[in-house]
């Protein structure tokens, strides 16, 4: 994988990762029955997918 | 549910949100070996952790008075704990402070068993699913019949509870549940009498964090 690529992916997933963090401190202020499912579905997956391609450029570059 | 800990967690995710977010907006400085560090930290290590403590406080939160109070179809048994009446047992515990009130609904309806945690959890779970996407029983109804387990759990071996007479008839029948103990105290979150009984004038379950 070319730099260029490498650095798009990780633009990628710092948007991922940052958006899911967010969700999951909006989350920690938030009373309100479905509080822990926004967090692990919505907030989870954001940071796990991040993680994820993170992960998958640096091994493949 | 503020605590330290949620206000600790959100600076930590929040400063590491603008790191993430500055090797994102300038990538190239995981071309030094510093840099492919710190995103290893920032995108990998960090994160995970952060998601772990965030899901411990959230496990921390649902056991709460408040977070109980927050489905609106609890909001009557909320009320009874307020209901002036020495015979309602749910009401004197909350009342007396005989069970911590930021936790009275977790501390008689979570299974006192090695996985009884776990159990409450997942029961908690199947609450948000029959709240949102199913239909709430009027009145709500246990899914199985109350363990005296979970009244022994605490008054086992009290001098109130083991010194009485009635209780030494029934004890081996208690703990081997062939008896309920709401045989005998059976006023349990009488929500339909809400509006006919006298009112504590104390805090509100759930009311503060």
């Amino acid at each position: 994988m070319s730099v260029e690529a490498l650095h798009r992916r990780l633009k990628l997933s710092s948007i991922l990762v940052s958006a899911g963090l967010l969700v999951e401190v909006l989350t920690l202020f938030w009373s309100h029955p479905l509080t822990f499912v926004a967090f692990i579905v919505l907030g989870g997956t954001l940071v796990g997918m991040g993680i994820l391609l993170y992960l998958y450029s640096i091994v493949s570059h | 549910m503020t605590s330290y800990v949620d206000s600790g967690l959100a600076a930590i995710a929040v400063g590491l949100v603008a790191l993430v977010l500055l090797i994102g907006y300038r990538p190239s400085l995981t071309d030094a070996r510093g840099g492919k560090v710190l995103a290893f930290l920032s995108f990998f290590i960090l994160p995970i952790l952060v998601t772990w403590v965030g899901t411990s406080e959230h496990l921390q939160h649902s056991k709460s008075t408040g977070f109980c109070m927050s489905c609106h179809v609890m909001e009557p048994y909320g009320q009874s704990l307020r209901i002036d009446d020495p015979a309602h047992i749910p009401a004197v515990h909350y009342q007396n402070q005989l069970i911590s009130r930021d936790e009275t609904c977790y501390t008689c309806h979570t299974s006192y068993t090695m996985f009884g945690g776990v159990k409450s959890k997942l029961t908690g779970m199947k609450h948000v699913y029959i709240y949102y996407l199913g239909t709430v029983s009027d009145p709500i109804e246990l899914y199985e019949p109350y363990q005296n387990r979970e009244c022994l759990h605490c008054h086992d071996g009290s001098r109130s509870f083991e010194e009485q007479e009635l209780h030494i008839d029934v004890r081996a029948e208690l703990a081997s549940n062939e008896t309920s103990c709401l045989e005998c105290h059976g006023d349990i979150h009488d929500v339909h009498l809400l509006a006919e009984k006298p009112m504590w004038s104390g805090p509100e379950p759930g009311g503060a964090p």
